[in-house]
């Protein structure tokens, strides 16, 4: 916990300096090897690394009303008709017909 | 040449699909509720998303492209990349900073740093959208230095799309505009301003492929989760598939979230 609050506090450190910047007309070969970085690709997927996607994923699967509470205090529910409402610490619920969507949405919950 | 790219994209997209609805897969979840085979995150290759890292988690992408630049006759060459991701993107803005060392050799000397914003606008149903702000070429060092800062905006949809046999197959939709993401189609590599659009589909448990376009290049890609060490990816694709401008290159990606 300690080294994810350094690293969070050097990020935002980070962030603050990146923030004035100028802009900039055409330029000729970049000294990037690519205009995107494949680097784009792949990262988002972590998501799928948490136990809650699984789990909410099984429920909503078999069909079989679930009431899962993340570590983060959300709690999801798989309804009897299939739907899964997601209700927020705060209180604010959203309801989705996707497992997936619901799932990756309750990832960044966890 | 816009007309071909649509007609190529739209016809990769048909397969692309028509393979997502075969796929087939028989893992048990940790819940041992059910069977289930969820397709994998449809990422997208090529283009920007704002779709973002969970917060608290960092990574590593080890990228390698041949020829370098894309110019032909030129040696390959890669990059690395380090980020770390904070903030709620559903209650809050996400914020991704990453360090970029642009050429792996000689190692080090060339870089600069990125950091992307999103946040989550939609969510309902059988999508969520997310709008995202990125930054490149930030601090740059070594040859880097002199490069131009670049932004791109995007808008990026995750759907679930159900087929007529009720299984569900993972998508991904974005769209956006950046200040140098156009390369130019007389050759001379000249990057400037316009839009760009991408999909993805999830096709297997572990892969997914995608289709790509800026208003020059058109890019296929496919990526992989190794399930036997989760939380790495791994991500092969082809940079102007057309060489339309003269820029085509082939990438090899390996990424590690943790």
């Amino acid at each position: 916990m300690a080294i994810r609050k350094s690293l969070a506090l050097i990020m935002a450190a980070t962030i603050a300096m990146a923030a004035p910047m100028a802009h900039a007309g055409d330029q000729t070969v970049p000294s990037t090897p690519s205009v995107f970085s494949p680097s784009y690709t792949t990262v988002p997927a972590s998501i799928f690394l948490t136990p809650s996607f699984t789990t909410i994923i099984g429920a909503a699967s078999s069909g079989t009303p679930t009431t899962v509470t993340l570590t983060g205090g959300a709690v999801v529910t798989v309804n009897a008709n299939g739907s899964i409402t997601v209700t927020l610490p705060g209180g604010a619920t959203n309801t989705f017909s996707s497992g997936f969507v619901a799932s990756f949405f309750s990832g960044y919950l966890s | 040449m816009r007309n071909t790219i649509g007609a190529i994209l739209l016809g990769g997209v048909a397969v692309v699909a028509a393979g997502a609805a075969q796929a087939n897969g028989g893992a048990l979840v940790e819940t041992g509720a059910a069977p289930v085979a969820q397709l994998a995150f449809p990422s997208i290759f090529g283009v920007a998303s704002a779709v973002p890292p969970r917060s608290g988690g960092g990574f590593v992408a080890l990228s390698y492209v041949n020829p370098r630049g894309g110019v032909s006759g030129s040696d390959g060459d890669g990059d690395l990349s380090i980020g770390y991701t904070i903030g709620n993107p559903i209650d809050g803005v996400s914020a991704t900073v990453a360090a970029n060392i642009l050429g792996l050799e000689p190692f080090g000397e060339d870089g600069a740093l990125s950091v992307a914003f999103s946040r989550l606008v939609h969510a309902r149903g059988n999508s969520i959208t997310f709008v995202g702000l990125g930054f490149g070429d930030l601090l740059g060092w070594g040859d880097a230095k002199n490069n131009n800062e670049t932004y791109t905006v995007s808008v990026s949809r995750l759907m679930g799309i159900t087929t007529a046999g009720g299984r569900e197959i993972p998508m991904q939709i974005s769209v956006g505009y950046g200040n140098e993401t156009t390369m130019s189609d007389d050759g001379r590599g000249t990057v400037g301003p316009g839009a760009f659009v991408g999909i993805g589909v999830g096709v297997t448990q572990s892969l997914s492929a995608s289709l790509s376009a800026t208003k020059s290049q058109l890019n296929v890609g496919f990526s992989l989760n190794v399930e036997q060490l989760p939380g790495l990816g791994l991500s092969l694709g082809m940079f102007d598939v057309t060489d339309n401008t003269s820029r085509q290159q082939v990438s090899l990606g390996a990424s590690f979230s943790f």
